[in-house]
Order: structure tokens, then C-alpha cells, then sequence
């Protein structure tokens, strides 16, 4: 029958990726909102280049810097850590691909918020820590849960960059993009299409709450 | 102002159509094989040496997995030549009526075997697979390429295929597999034994018993209503010479009497 295991894969793959962007994104928006330096602006163009990576780019580098023939690769395997061709590497292609469009998004969303507004609540006692995620984070809500769809979504469609790092493991790594891939070319278009059909309903699902929620 | 801008369109439309008309006045017969990838390097050799014989001819080769090709050829591609790694995508075509029965024939056969990188030590033989240390072995995908099934037929008649699932990463292509074997990304691999020759990083660890799996015959066949089947022909009896035929043993392949495939 039709093999559902690529469907959570991905919902899993997705979720964890969007939630480790989610957090990183926002900690180096507001790390880059402290400071402030032209030079800095650099290092936004090197955060935000895998946007204009196509993705097997950003598998082949990251296949170089993590692949068992290099220094890095070398030094996990020696303690027995493998990170190509496992679930973590698919987590991994998917956060680097959608880092960018996490840190845009909350970046932008942070440079609107009211600078005194975060004085007030320094002088109330809250925290650095307790100001980005009680106080940031709600304030710029509607940009935040777009920017947590926007991730999500492309860590679902996430292909190249996976297929390279994390490879073809039904139950480990074939997420749905690589498991209709392989349908197609086995010629078992049933599940391809289904599968297919699902992620259509789920992106349709999404952008449809996207415009609920951003009226 | 004006008159510039017309002579620049008139440029602009006649360059084009000028080149197209002289293309397709030079009078080369062209040729479009689509073949098996583990019959890339040999299979380049002697279009090379059949240029040489027969100048007029341009050889346009399209290579890939039989199952890609396949489904390209079902979808219209305009080949006229096709030379499969399995008897089920060549027996679909046939089927199908699109590829003519008698052109069909199995020309060269492979072996499977047992690959690791060059500095593992720790792979002898299919029961050192079993292994904790052998994390992750390629294999081609299982239903979309001739390498995959054949591996799967292996493992499956040395019971291994439960036991070593887990372990398996899939690949597009035996290429593939092997260069994942060489990026020591996994730590063995299944394939063919002309691709593993090609590579200077991997060793030989067992070759695979044939009787475990289906005979790798490569079969070919003229595809149906092709514009150059005289070409065609001609090409095909060029590779079965004797000279091409030694040529395909240098790379690792056997050949097969000449008998058509029982179908």
C-alpha cells in the first residue's frame, strides 16, 4: 500500500529544523541589533547567502566540511560521530536552507520595535533573555509566525541539499521531496502522486492560515 | 535613429535564422544512444574510433540508469539506439512495441562485487558487514536501477537483506555508490565491477556469486521508427567487432555469445 513513513519523516525533519532556526535566527537578529558596526553588515551577507545558493551547493559544501575526508568529519567519526547520511544531517540541511529566510524575516521584524520600549522593560528588571522572548517576540508577532511558516514550508520541500548530506534511507532520511523522486523514477507514480497530493494540501492548509492570521 | 534600430532588427532576426538553416544543411547523420552509465567510458572510446571510420556520423550518447532512460524513451525522447543494464526495462520497451524485437540482443555481461575504501582493513567478506563498525553501506535504489535489484537479489540469497537494511543508504547509480565509498561517507559498498575499476580508492573486497543473482546481461536494441536505423545498424555491428569486444574486456566486462535473449 501507500508508504506514509516519508510524510513523517518530513513533518519531523521540519519541525525540528524550524525550531532550531526559529531560535537561532532570533538570537543573532538581536545579537546583530546590539551591534551595530558597518563592518557587521559583512557578516549579514555571508548569514544570508544561502539564499541565492542554489541547494546542492549547500550540500556539497556541507558535505565538504562535514564529510568523513575532512578535518571536522575526521575528528567526529574518531568519536564515533557520523553525521552524514543520518537523520541529524537532514535536520541540518534543512536549517541551513532556511536560516537565512528566519533571520531576514525576524531581522526586519526586530528593527521596527520601539527602542523604548525595551528601556521600559529594563527598568521593570526583566532580563536581556527574559526582554527577547516575553517582550520582542510577542511584539512582533504577525512577522514571527511568518517567518516560522515561511521555514517550515521550505524545510518540508527541502531536496537537494538533503539528498546530498543525508542521502536515500527510507525510515531515516528519505523525506517526502526524495521519496517521490525515487517513486517517480521507479515508475510508481501512485505514491508519487499521493504523496504529492498531501503536501499540496498542507501547503494550501498553511497559506490559507497565513492570510487568516495576517489580516 | 530609426534606421539603426531597424538594421539592428534585421540582424537580430536573420543571425538566428541563418544559423539554424546552416546547421541543418550540414549533412551529419546523427545518432542518439541512450545507454547504461557503466558503459560510459568504453562506449566513448569507440565512438571515437567509429567517428574515424565513418566521419559523416555524429554519435550524440545519453547516459544514465536504464529505468531514467526507459521512462525517457516511453515519454517520446527521440533515441534511436538503447542499450539497457537490465532485461526488465528492455523487455517493457519491447512490450511496449517501442523498441524492435529483432534488433534485441544481449551483447556484454557484469559482475557485482563487494567494494570498501582503499584503508579499510576491516572488511573481508559479506559477514564482516554484520559488523557494528560498518555503519552505512551503499547500494543502488532497490526499484529504479538494475545495480539496486541486482544487490537486493544478492543479499536476499545470502539472507543478509534484513539484517543489514538498516545500514543501507541508496544511491542513484553505482557511480554514485562509489564515490560514496570513497568519501568514506559509508564504509561498503555493492557494485559494479567496471565502475569499481575506474576508481583508484577503492578495493575489491569479494566478487558477489552469480548464481545469487540475476545474470547483469546488457542488452540493446534499435528503438521503434527511428529515422537512422541504417545508422543504427552499422553502429551496433561496429561495437561487436572484434576489436570493440576486446575493448569492453579491457574495462571489465564480459561478452556473451551472440544469441538473442529468450523472450
Amino acid at each position: 500500500m501507500i508508504d506514509l513513513t516519508p510524510l513523517w519523516l518530513s513533518l519531523k525533519t521540519a519541525s525540528a529544523a524550524t525550531a532550531i532556526t526559529f531560535v537561532l535566527g532570533v538570537l543573532t537578529a538581536r545579537w546583530r541589533l546590539r551591534y551595530k558596526h558597518r563592518g557587521l553588515d559583512i557578516l549579514d551577507g555571508i548569514l544570508l547567502f544561502p539564499l541565492a545558493l542554489p541547494p546542492t551547493v549547500i550540500g556539497l559544501c556541507l558535505l565538504m566540511i562535514f564529510g568523513r575526508q575532512s578535518p571536522i568529519g575526521e575528528a567526529l567519526s574518531s568519536i564515533g560521530v557520523s553525521i552524514i547520511f543520518s537523520w541529524p544531517a537532514a535536520v541540518m540541511a534543512a536549517t541551513v536552507v532556511t536560516f537565512p529566510l528566519m533571520y531576514q524575516t525576524v531581522r526586519a521584524a526586530f528593527l521596527q520595535i520601539e527602542p523604548n520600549l525595551l528601556d521600559v522593560a529594563r527598568i521593570f528588571g526583566f532580563s536581556e533573555w527574559r526582554i527577547i522572548w516575553v517582550v520582542m517576540i510577542p511584539l512582533c508577532w504577525t512577522s514571527m509566525t511568518a517567518a516560522i511558516v515561511l521555514s517550515f514550508m521550505r524545510a518540508l520541500g527541502e531536496f537537494g541539499a538533503t539528498l546530498m548530506i543525508a542521502g536515500n534511507i527510507p525510515g531515516q532520511t528519505q523525506t517526502v521531496p526524495i521519496a517521490i523522486f525515487f517513486a517517480v523514477e521507479s515508475g510508481e507514480i501512485g505514491q508519487a502522486v499521493i504523496l504529492s497530493l498531501i503536501i499540496m494540501s498542507i501547503s494550501v492548509c498553511v497559506v490559507f492560515l497565513m492570510s487568516l492570521l495576517s489580516r | 535613429m530609426k534606421l539603426k534600430s531597424t538594421l539592428a532588427m534585421i540582424t537580430g532576426l536573420t543571425v538566428p535564422i541563418l544559423t539554424v538553416a546552416i546547421v541543418s544543411c550540414a549533412k551529419r547523420d546523427e545518432l542518439t544512444i541512450s545507454a547504461a552509465i557503466s558503459l560510459r567510458a568504453p562506449l566513448l572510446e569507440i565512438a571515437n574510433k567509429f567517428n574515424l571510420t565513418y566521419p559523416h556520423s555524429q554519435l550524440v550518447f545519453n547516459f544514465g540508469s536504464s529505468g531514467s532512460l526507459r521512462h525517457q524513451i516511453e515519454n517520446g525522447a527521440p533515441v534511436d539506439i538503447f542499450i539497457s543494464a537490465a532485461s526488465d526495462d528492455m523487455e517493457t520497451l519491447l512490450n511496449k512495441g517501442l523498441a524492435e524485437r529483432n534488433s534485441h540482443k544481449s551483447i556484454l555481461a557484469n559482475s557485482l562485487i563487494l567494494i570498501t575504501h582503499n584503508s579499510n582493513n576491516t572488511i573481508n567478506n559479506f559477514a564482516d558487514l554484520n559488523k557494528p563498525s560498518v555503519g552505512k553501506i551503499a547500494v543502488g535504489e532497490f526499484n529504479s536501477v538494475p545495480v539496486g535489484r541486482y544487490a537486493k537479489e544478492t543479499l536476499l540469497s545470502m539472507e543478509l537483506l534484513e539484517k543489514l537494511r538498516p545500514k543501507l543508504v541508496f544511491a542513484k547509480n553505482a557511480l554514485q555508490a562509489i564515490t560514496y565509498v570513497q568519501s568514506k561517507n559509508v564504509e561498503a559498498g555493492l557494485v559494479y565491477k567496471t565502475d569499481a575499476l575506474k576508481s583508484k580508492n577503492v578495493k575489491i573486497v569479494a566478487t558477489v556469486d552469480p548464481s545469487t543473482h540475476r545474470p547483469i546481461n546488457y542488452y540493446r536494441a534499435i528503438i521503434q521508427n527511428s529515422p537512422q536505423s541504417e545508422l543504427a545498424n552499422t553502429f551496433l555491428h561496429f561495437i561487436e567487432e572484434k576489436s570493440s569486444l576486446q575493448l569492453f574486456q579491457d574495462y571489465g566486462f564480459r561478452t556473451v555469445a551472440a544469441d538473442p535473449a529468450a523472450y
